[in-house]
């Protein structure tokens, strides 16, 4: 069919693939998977996994497939917004490896077993990780060893030993090795004191080193089958516990001590922007909502609090940590925090550049905030207005958008320590340049404060 | 910290007497993490036997002291 849509990043595996169809997603299962797939639902697994929350639930259709290799058509429940490892915090990512070891674990009391073990896998559905990939398990070959190990170790445990132990921001390597860090390469960047944990030392570091003297050994059939079930229970525990007790806690950063500390606004400043945003959102009902900035997720709350789906991107960690850790504490459906920066957003990687999907090729929303952001875009990283308007022209449809003009405190701090090159940045520069790109629907100046908040639609 | 250092030593004792002598240099870490899970298979049955059992004594120590206090309580009761 010609309106069929294969999505690229299902194009590896040959048990079945993603389409999209008149605007609804499909997963084909194929005649090769048929097997896997009816131990699957048959086993009591499905169940006992989508009761959990723990993997995407799907309903069988009749649509037809897009090939001849169609066993079943299955429709999963949609994830909004598609996340990347590398831009979650270290608590999104220790929870994405509890959730794999714990469908592992109760797919191994249903006979079955998780033949990947990818972070790409799991996406974050009503605020809890959730495997999406239905077609990752498999009847349990008896005796052999955990196929995904080896990808787990790559996805999960060696970058938030990393997080842990060295530095939180070396997640960003995930950015570079798309199936996972390299455990020789982890091992390298681990201090001494990681490897006095005993399930660190055996999973990255003897791990490491026998890839690399057992490289390329052909694994006899014979030699393969010595792995027994209680060795496969004894290896999931143990990275269990490795995962389990990795911490990071954020220290204090400039961006999450924001609102707390900084004379940005003044208490009635504060709430006034509050009951604009609050306005502008109930006034537009957006489908869906991007917060680009949004720290720890005030103003995305007003949003997600309404229902829509909500994404708060932040540059800082620690900010995203907290975020998340707000949303699960308070155990919030419809919030998803994520690390991004605006100035270099997440490009299209892996095969093609098609197997991981841009920033913009994920939108764009139907309402994009960017609040207290212009000015540090503008003036703190040099970008021209034009270019700021063409920017999140392709980000969204609508824009809530605050303007910061240069008499206030918050940029005469980064005119401090620059040359004020920026002639253009003001008031009318900032309309004549978003206003050939948007079209200006409201404009609403802060109470006790210089700024203003305007709503745009894109022309 | 003395516990975490047996550990580390147990480890390397088990690599040095069981791990076997390299192979041809065919590059694919595919291998080595299948026969490194052969490799600690033992250790990690093990480990799960050595749990298993601990939680039996534990749990048998658990329910005799859950059935003397029900005892002292019955014979409490009968006075």
């Amino acid at each position: 069919m010609a309106d069929d849509e294969v999505v690229p990043e299902s194009f590896r595996d040959p048990s079945g693939v993603l389409f999209e169809r008149g605007g609804r997603l499909f997963r084909q299962v194929n005649r090769v998977h048929r097997e896997h797939y009816d131990s699957l639902m048959g086993s009591g697994l499905y169940a006992a996994l989508t009761e959990a929350n723990l993997l995407v639930p799907h309903e069988e259709t009749d649509e037809p497939g897009v090939s001849d290799q169609a066993y079943r058509v299955i429709e999963p429940r949609r994830v909004p917004f598609i996340s990347y490892p590398y831009e979650w915090c270290f608590g999104q990512l220790k929870d994405a490896a509890m959730a794999t070891l714990r469908i592992q674990r109760i797919a191994l009391r249903h006979g079955m077993s998780l033949r990947d073990a990818s972070a790409y896998n799991v996406q974050f559905l009503d605020g809890r990780p959730v495997l999406i990939d239905t077609l990752s398990f498999e009847r349990l070959p008896e005796n052999r060893p955990w196929i995904a190990y080896r990808q787990f170790c790559q996805h999960f445990l060696a970058p938030l030993a990393l997080m842990a132990f060295r530095d939180v921001r070396l997640a960003q390597l995930l950015r570079v090795h798309i199936d996972g860090i390299p455990l020789d390469l982890t091992a390298r960047l681990l201090p001494r004191r990681a490897r006095l944990r005993p399930a660190l030392f055996l999973h990255i570091v003897a791990h490491a080193r026998s890839q690399r003297r057992h490289a390329g050994e052909v694994v006899t059939a014979e030699r393969g089958r010595r792995f027994t079930p209680r060795a496969f229970v004894g290896l999931i525990d143990s990275l269990w516990s490795a995962v389990r007790r990795l911490r990071w806690r954020p220290g204090r950063s400039v961006w999450s001590q924001y609102y707390e500390e900084s004379g940005s606004y003044s208490p009635e400043a504060f709430e006034h922007k509050r009951e604009i945003v609050q306005k502008l959102v109930a006034e537009t009902e957006p489908a869906d909502v991007w917060d680009l900035g949004g720290n720890v997720g005030t103003f995305a709350r007003i949003a997600s609090e309404r229902g829509v789906p909500t994404v708060c991107f932040d540059a800082d960690i620690a900010a995203v940590e907290l975020n998340y850790r707000r949303e699960v504490e308070a155990r919030e459906r419809n919030l998803l925090p994520l690390v991004l920066d605006l100035t270099n957003p997440s490009p299209p990687i892996g095969w093609e550049n098609r197997e991981r999907r841009s920033l913009a090729e994920r939108g764009p929303a139907d309402l994009v905030l960017a609040l207290a952001l212009i000015h540090h875009l503008a003036i703190g990283n040099n970008v021209p207005l034009p270019r700021l308007a063409t920017f999140l022209e392709g980000l969204c449809r609508r824009l809530v958008v605050e303007f910061v003009p240069k008499e206030d405190p918050k940029v005469q701090i980064l005119l401090a320590t620059r040359e004020d090159v920026f002639p253009g940045y003001t008031r009318e520069g900032f309309e004549q340049a978003f206003g050939k790109r948007f079209e200006i629907e409201a404009r609403i100046g802060i109470r006790d404060s210089s700024r203003i908040i305007y709503l745009m639609r894109r022309r | 910290m003395s516990r975490r250092i047996l550990w580390v030593a147990i480890f390397a004792a088990y690599f040095v007497l069981i791990v076997t002598p390299a192979a041809q240099a065919y590059l694919d870490p595919g291998s080595g993490s299948f026969i490194f899970q052969v490799i600690i298979g033992g250790l990690l049955g093990a480990a799960v036997a050595v749990k298993a059992f601990w939680q039996r004594i534990w749990g048998f120590l658990a329910q005799r002291k859950a059935d003397r206090e029900v005892e002292d309580k019955v014979s409490e009761e009968i006075g």
